[in-house]
Formats: structure tokens, sequence, C-alpha cells
């Protein structure tokens, strides 16, 4: 048996050994931008789940929260070149860029837990086991952008706003029309 | 002579079947060192939990506004949160064993460390623009815009870890946390000097874009 435990050891080592992931390093930091934000839409969202889907769990765990949403999109002004620009006269021509959904921001606070079914053998769920449900939520309202219509939107009251805002600088008639691309974008 | 004789005869037998145990080992360990990937994720996935997934509801549009924010700084952020809860142990908790590092104290405690990535963006809100801020005079413009404002702190659930839950914790309690993790993430962007770094853009980009409309002078005012 003393002979043997070297090979257990190595057995063992054989067994254990992880390869581990290779660490990407994630670079923070400011940055700068130039986007006009046209529209926001605040969007409510049931999240349900049940987890009964483990085999050697016994018995099961529901549970209900609510999430509200706001979505804000609008146009990215760093994509206007200068030949987008056609001023003549009084008269100005202006193409703007596709509308793009920016950002899709879940408060903590207005993520509510309404209710919670734990069976006798199970425990339950825990505050990263609650963020996963409600990051799946997110990730199903980042989905829904088209179906919502905001970028639609979005475009309309871009046009709404510059065109006001050149009128109240003396422009008699403006012209403003989108990009044929539209460009996906979400920071 | 002869008893010598037998005695390395089965020395050497014990020798050979040892050896061929350990080649046997050997061929096992070589094996499992090959196929540890496969068999041990495989073994793994059996008693991995099956992941919860939410249902496909609906989405309720609540409210949808008409905004005009010039984003013009964003600031990227990672902060750490945390809660501690300490009670009275009982007469019974005194006697058990504590694993939750107040063992051989006369409390016990929860605590709650969460890690928050997030953005917070700060720019100008151009909706707050009257028509007397704008004055035009030939080819001449001048305009006054609004003090850059901090416009959104996004820190969603999918940016947030919890690095450490000891003890059940109540949802409110946890939002507590999150909301102090993004009170903090907004702080540090303000002790970054992100508003005036948003004044000085926004008035550079407002600039740019009148006189790309056609204006020679131009003139951006911050009040």
């Amino acid at each position: 048996m003393r002979r043997m435990s070297p090979f257990f050891i190595i057995l063992l080592f054989a067994i254990s050994c992880k390869s581990s992931p290779s660490a990407g390093i994630e670079v923070l930091a400011l940055k700068e931008m130039n986007e006009l934000v046209t529209v926001e839409y605040v969007v409510n969202k049931i999240i349900r789940a049940n987890d009964d889907k483990t085999w050697y769990k016994p018995g099961d765990r529901k549970i209900l929260m609510t999430c509200q949403a706001t979505l804000k999109a609008g146009v990215d002004f760093s994509l206007i070149a200068p030949e987008n620009i056609v001023v003549d006269g009084k008269q100005i021509s202006l193409v703007l860029p596709r509308a793009t959904l920016f950002s899709v921001n879940i408060k903590p606070e207005d993520i509510k837990m309404e209710y919670e079914e734990v069976g006798v053998f199970r425990s339950g769920f825990t505050a990263a086991e609650r963020d996963v449900l409600a990051a799946q939520a997110q990730r199903q309202i980042q989905q829904s952008v088209d179906s919502l219509g905001i970028l639609a939107t979005a475009e309309t009251n871009a046009s709404l706003f510059v065109s006001n805002l050149l009128r109240k600088m003396g422009y008699r008639q403006v012209s403003i029309r989108f990009d044929v691309e539209p460009i996906q974008k979400l920071n | 002579m002869s008893n010598q004789y037998k005695n390395s005869i089965n020395i050497v037998r014990l020798l050979k079947r040892y050896m061929s145990l350990a080649l046997i080992l050997g061929i096992i360990i070589i094996l499992l060192f090959v196929f540890r990937k496969q068999w041990m994720s495989s073994i793994g996935d059996l008693f991995k939990p099956a992941p919860v997934l939410i249902d496909e509801t609906p989405i309720l549009v609540k409210e949808i506004n008409e905004l005009a924010q010039l984003c013009t700084i964003s600031v990227y952020s990672e902060v750490v949160a945390d809660t501690v809860a300490i009670e009275k142990k009982s007469a019974g908790e005194l006697l058990l064993p504590d694993f939750s590092g107040f063992s051989g104290l006369p409390v016990k405690g929860r605590r709650l460390v969460l890690v928050g990535r997030g953005r917070v963006i700060a720019g100008t809100d151009l909706k707050k623009l009257q028509s007397s801020d704008i004055i035009v005079q030939g080819d001449s413009v001048s305009l006054t815009i609004p003090r850059a404002e901090i416009l959104d702190a996004i820190m969603n659930p999918s940016d947030f870890d919890i690095f450490s839950e000891i003890g059940k914790w109540e949802p409110d309690a946890v939002t507590a946390v999150k909301v102090k993790a993004r009170t903090r993430m907004i702080n540090e962007a303000l002790e970054q000097q992100v508003l005036e770094k948003a004044d000085a853009r926004s008035r550079m980009l407002i600039e740019n874009f009148l006189l790309s409309v056609g204006f020679r002078k131009v003139s951006v005012r911050i009040v």
C-alpha cells in the first residue's frame, strides 16, 4: 500500500488538474460620445420562473418578480459626415444616421419580488439567483426593440428636434432624411 | 541451495506481478490524464443543476417620453458595496458550531458583498433650450445652453456579481446595497469632474455643428 501511494497522488493530480480559463482584462475608462437621445420608453415585464428541472433535487420552487426598464434610443451625431450637410442660402438639407438603441436600464429598486413558493426540501432563491433571472429579463427586453417601435419613434423625434432647432436659427426650408443603412449598436 | 533458488524464483514472480500492476496503473493514469477533460465534464454535467429559465412574458409599454439629451461623456466604473447584520445568538445557537466567522462570540452575523459594474452618462439636456436662448444675426449665432448633468447611471442586473452572501438576505436589503453601489459609482464619476468635461465637450460639439450648418461666427454659453 505504501508503494502504491505515489500512484494515487498522481491519479488525484491527474483528475483534479483543470485548465484555467484565460482571464480577459477589462479596461474601464472614460469615453467621449456624441449621441442625441430622442426617446425614452418605460416598459414593464413580469419575470416568472419555475425551478423543477434538476433531477436530483426533490420538490420545486417558483418565483414571480416584476421589473421596470427604461430604454433610450437616438441618433449618433459622430456618424454625420460633412457631405451629409448641404446649405444653400436659407435652405438646408441633412442626412442623419439611422437611430439606434443606446441603453437599457433596469434600476435595482425597480425589480420587485412579488411571490416565492419553495418546496420543503429546497431553499429559497438567493440574491445571485434572482440576479440571473433578472438578467434574462434584461436580454428579452433588449431583443424586443424592433417590436416596440422605439427606433422609428427615435428617428421621428430626432427629425423634429433638429428641424425645429434649424428653423429657430433662421433656415426657412429644412430637409431631413435618414441614411439607408441601419446601425446596430448598444454600449 | 535449492531453497535459496526457490526463494529467488518467488521474488522474481512477485516483482513481475507488481510490475504488471504498476504498468496497468500507469496506463490508467495516462488515459485519465489524456481524457480527463471529457470524462470529468461528462460526470460534472450529470450533477450540474439545470439552468432556471424565465418564461417569455409580454412587455408592456408604460410611458413614452420625448427627449433631447446630448450625451457627451460616459464613465465606466466598477465598485464594491457591502452590508453586515449582527444579531445576538439564542441559547441553542450558542451550543451549535458556528462557521460564519463569528465562532466563539455571543453574536451571529450575516454578510453581503457585491461587485457592480456600470456606466455614468453625462451631457446636456437640450429640451431645456428656450427660443430666447438662440440669437441669430446674419452669419453669427449665439446659443445659451444649460449646464451638463448626469443623464443616466446604468447598473443592470447582469452587471452585478454577488461576491459573498452569508445568511438569508431579503430582496429589499439586497436592493439597498445595490443602490449604494450605484450611488458610489455616480460619486466616483463626479470626482473625475465628469460634469465639467461634459460641459466642455457639449460646447465643442455644438460649436462644430453650428459651423457645419453654415454659420461663420459661433458663440456657445453655458449657464
